[in-house]
């Protein structure tokens, strides 16, 4: 049994690109958790993806001994899109350890990521990371730590995790002030799972923290959520390797093994507990996650919408909180609506279809799910504009609305202002962090969010603006569908809603936009934008008028050749809908529209 | 066998903006020592296929008017020490202006070249400027009347259009004034921008303001239009001639006959089998033979693409007869349903006897081609 008196189990939160997985190496270099030699930049962001983007996407914990302490680090997905699984990943913590970096100063994400520590009742170790930079303000951000938290100076440890100043006092700070858990070895098992992936060989490893009794080989237990039980085959504790255990204890974070198939039977949040002596309650804040956003995913051609099932299917076992069902488009045939947590997590699912799985596939745009009223009196959620109702049916549409915090310089103020009116944002709040920097709050609807919003705000501000979000509920709008058909025929899979103000305006610039990114055939093509049956736009793409090798280099067949496969396989890429060959960006051309 | 020859000189005063063949600038103090890695490869192929007979011979480059006299004498000795030149062999050189003198014509002359294929490009100083060419306008005049007054009967002018900054008038004049200058055959390229050359790396970065799409077509037809009434046939996509003087040569390619190429980056085409020599200079120089070529035998129905997408270049198309009796299948049998989508899309003429584009399928002629890809 592990003396729980020495067990830490901390956290580092920071928003993104403060340098939280470098301060995360260092930890591990520092208490030779890995050797040198192991060592590559951010160890702990496994996926290509990750560390591409510089992200963490899943949840991680590794352990660390310090001294005679067992050191816990789980660490955080640090994007929006994931906030429940950060909050179920510092649930379960006692502590953690806040970064601000000292040259950017605190963000909105550093807000968000605080006030969920504070939520869970974390102990937090405040940080100023980053000092050896030459445009480093410590002073300033020791400030701010002061006056957004109420944090005393002594309590602020500077640090610099890429020259490995100030780490010591990190981890001396993480076993001097993090609580020891509080859990009871004799208590019924509660274990919070915080994360789960899928491995092709084990099956499902779940990531806990015990939170009260014992979980061993061979037990067999229940997810007192979905109520699936399961024989535990391996226990043990998370270093670079699995390493096996005989048990973990309370207090102690670790992974489990018990033959589960798919991740969806060990959600995050969930409680595991013991089938014959069973806790009386599981443990709180368990919310099956709930897609945000969806879209629908099509193979470019029919025959391939096997391999695109297989490969959702099997991305589906790694990731509990992708939603899918069959959909069937007129204009793009059998594909998939799937679910997401946002728009980041739908562009990596993307991603990863076709760099993983090597499918073409067509993304739709963006939609959010909207509550449709009918004049029946009956309400229904509709998560594609495809299944809005007659306009005759519908009472009223709702559509769901974010409060949305924006940290951003003072000087840049009235162009957020701009932007924020721009995407329908009802102004809430105004606060002066320091002289210089400002939080402004907004309620905002999703569906305006999840377009060009955040690209927009980083571009007209130069990149100092950052955002959080969370939903705040519905709200009835004005909503219409915008129609397109391409060479006089419907195409539904463009179709989007849009607010009945702006929809002459955005119809106009929809069909310019597919004008400007469908190529050229040999016949002319009309795009039109039009609600109902009412035409509002008109664009004509050209027909194609030059399309001709010239030169013969000499003899080289071979290269010319090679020419026609490549315009060729740029059609492929294409979807073919009646005699249009429509590229990717089409379908994401509304979201491009200023 | 008979065959066509290929010749490639990979040498330059300078590299032009738009040029990625294989060609080297300064690299002159090269040229005795590759004269000799060719007469090796030729010597090789020659006992390979048994000193072939040859039709037509193409020295290409590059620029083959930078060889000196002696190089000259030395590359056209190798030539006929390997090869069976049938007689009234069409044997031409490319020439670029600013690198031709009336000895090395007379040299090339009297050596066997009988057709001279000048790199004009543009009659524009800033357009030749632009372009990375090392001659002025007044070059090229000075150049072709060189080479008629040593006695060539047969000369074509290269031109290229849709260039950085051109526009219709300019087109227009450069056409007026190759025709003037009343050459047998006229090539008009459209600029194409290719990876690793300089307008490449221009447009990247957004430099280079190209004409658009209706005006290369404006641009392509107005030459259609004024090399017609100026008696130049044309018989090809880029080619124009005086009656009896299609180069014989380019039709090798299109045709699909066999050709034999050799030196840097030349290509070959032998019974089927599509050969490529290494375009890197100092591989070439080693003279290993095994290293420096690589063959891709072509299967059936890569020979059958091919020759749809060579023949139909040819504005007389391609003749239902020769793929039967080439391929021992009916093209309306195999090519029934991508036949009849272009016919009724307008970019095909299918007669009893010929296959050929149509005037519109001559503008988008790739759709054409990759139709049959």
């Amino acid at each position: 049994m592990t003396d729980i008196s020495k067990i830490r189990n901390f956290s580092i939160i920071a928003h993104i690109d403060h340098g939280k997985s470098t301060l995360a190496d260092r930890l591990l270099e520092e208490t030779h958790t890995i050797d040198k030699r192991q060592m590559r930049a951010q160890v702990l962001d496994t996926m290509d993806l990750e560390r591409e983007r510089g992200i963490t996407i899943k949840s991680q914990a590794i352990r660390m001994l310090y001294k005679d302490f067992i050191l816990d680090l789980i660490d955080t997905p640090g994007h929006v899109d994931f906030t429940y699984e950060v909050s179920r990943a510092l649930a379960a913590c006692e502590g953690a350890i806040l970064i601000i970096d000292a040259s950017q100063g605190a963000e909105a994400q550093t807000l968000a990521n605080a006030h969920l520590a504070i939520a869970n009742k974390l102990k937090i170790i405040p940080v100023v990371n980053k000092i050896d930079l030459p445009n480093a303000e410590p002073k300033r951000a020791v400030e701010e730590f002061e006056h957004l938290f109420g944090f005393s100076e002594d309590e602020i440890i500077l640090a610099s995790a890429k020259e490995g100043t100030g780490i010591k006092d990190i981890l001396e700070a993480i076993v001097a002030r993090v609580p020891q858990p509080t859990g009871n070895m004799n208590e019924p098992l509660q274990a919070l799972i915080f994360d789960s992936k899928y491995d092709p060989y084990r099956g499902v490893v779940v990531y806990v923290r015990v939170v009260n009794g014992s979980i061993r080989k061979d037990s067999k237990i229940r997810m007192m959520g979905t109520g699936a039980e399961f024989e535990v085959q391996e226990v043990g504790i998370l270093k670079i390797d699995y390493i096996p255990k005989d048990e973990l204890t309370a207090g102690e974070v670790g992974y489990v093994i018990a033959n589960i198939k798919n991740v969806r039977e060990s959600r995050v949040g969930d409680t595991i507990t013991e089938s014959k002596n069973p806790a009386k309650e599981p443990l709180p804040g368990y919310k099956p996650s709930k897609p945000m956003v969806f879209c629908g995913f099509f193979p470019t051609t029919a025959e391939k919408y096997p391999e695109l099932k297989d490969a959702i299917e099997k991305l589906q076992l790694n990731d509990a909180s992708l939603f899918y069902e069959p959909e069937s488009s007129a204009a793009l045939g059998l594909g998939f609506r799937c679910g997401f947590l946002g728009l980041l997590h739908l562009e990596i699912i993307q991603e990863r279809l076709e760099r993983e799985y090597g499918l073409d596939i067509i993304a739709t745009a963006p939609s959010v799910v909207y509550k449709v009223n009918r004049t029946n009196k009956t309400s229904e959620f509709i998560d594609s504009p495809i299944k809005l109702p007659h306009p005759s049916e519908i009472a009223s549409i709702e559509e769901p609305y974010l409060k949305i915090t924006i940290f951003c310089p003072q000087k840049y103020v009235g162009a957020v202002l701009e932007i924020c009116q721009d995407k329908r944002g009802v102004f809430k709040n105004m606060e002066y962090l320091d002289p210089t920097r400002v939080m402004l709050t907004y309620e905002m609807p999703l569906g305006e969010v999840i377009t060009d919003f955040h690209d927009m705000l980083k571009s007209s501000t130069k990149g100092y603006a950052s955002m959080d979000y969370e939903l705040i509920g519905y709200r009835e709008s004005d909503l219409v569908r915008l129609d397109v058909l391409l060479n006089q025929e419907p195409v539904d899979a463009l179709s989007v809603i849009v607010h009945r103000d702006k929809a002459y305006y955005k119809g106009k610039a929809y069909a310019e936009k597919l004008k400007e990114v469908i190529p050229r055939h040999q016949f002319e093509i009309p795009v039109q934008a039009a609600i109902g049956s009412k035409v509002i736009a008109r664009e004509t793409i050209p027909a194609m008028r030059k399309n001709v090798l010239q030169k013969c280099y000499g003899g080289d067949v071979t290269r010319k050749r090679k020419l026609l496969e490549k315009q060729k396989a740029g059609k492929k890429r294409m979807k073919r809908i009646g005699r249009v060959d429509v590229p990717q960006e089409a379908f994401m051309a509304v979201l491009k529209i200023k | 066998m008979s065959s066509s020859l290929y010749i490639h000189v990979p040498f330059c005063k300078r590299k032009c903006n738009y040029c990625d063949f294989t060609s080297y600038a300064g690299k002159e103090d090269l040229i005795q020592e590759y004269l000799e890695s060719l007469r090796s490869e030729s010597g090789y192929i020659s006992s390979l296929y048994d000193k072939p007979k040859i039709r037509t011979v193409f020295i290409g480059g590059g620029t083959p008017t930078l060889l000196s006299e002696e190089n000259i004498k030395y590359l056209f000795d190798t030539i006929s020490a390997d090869f069976e030149i049938l007689p009234g062999a069409e044997v031409t050189v490319e020439a670029n202006p600013g690198t031709v003198t009336r000895d090395k014509l007379k040299t090339l002359l009297s050596c066997g070249a009988n057709r001279i294929s000048l790199g004009a490009q543009v009659f524009n100083n800033k357009l030749l400027k632009k372009l990375g060419r090392i001659h002025m306008e007044h070059e090229i005049i000075d150049s072709y009347n060189m080479i008629k007054e040593t006695g060539f009967k047969n000369v074509n002018l290269d031109l290229i259009f849709a260039l950085p900054g051109e526009n219709m008038k300019d087109w227009r004049e450069t056409l007026e004034k190759a025709i003037e200058l009343k050459p047998e055959h006229i090539s008009t390229y459209n600029l194409q921008i290719e990876e690793g050359t300089v307008f490449f790396e221009e447009k990247l970065e957004g430099h280079l303001s190209l004409p658009n799409e209706d005006v290369e077509l404006e641009m392509y037809t107005m030459a259609i239009e004024l090399l017609r009434s100026n008696d130049y046939d044309q018989y090809e996509i880029s080619n124009f001639a005086k009656a009896g003087f299609e180069c014989e040569h380019n039709k090798t390619y299109w045709k699909m006959l066999d050709y034999i190429g050799l030196g840097a980056g030349a290509h070959s085409y032998i019974d089927g089998t599509r050969i490529e020599n290494t375009s890197d200079l100092n591989k070439y120089l080693t003279k290993n033979f095994s290293e420096i070529k690589k063959e891709h035998k072509n299967s059936k129905k890569e020979n059958m693409q091919e020759f749809l997408f060579l023949g139909l270049r040819l504005l007389d198309g391609f003749s239902l007869g020769d793929f039967t009796n080439r391929f021992g299948i009916s093209f309306r049998e195999i090519y029934r349903k991508e036949t009849e989508e272009l016919v009724s899309d307008g970019l095909l003429e299918i007669n009893n006897k010929n296959v050929k584009l149509t005037q519109k399928g001559l503008y988008i002629a790739n759709e054409v081609f990759k139709a049959f890809l």
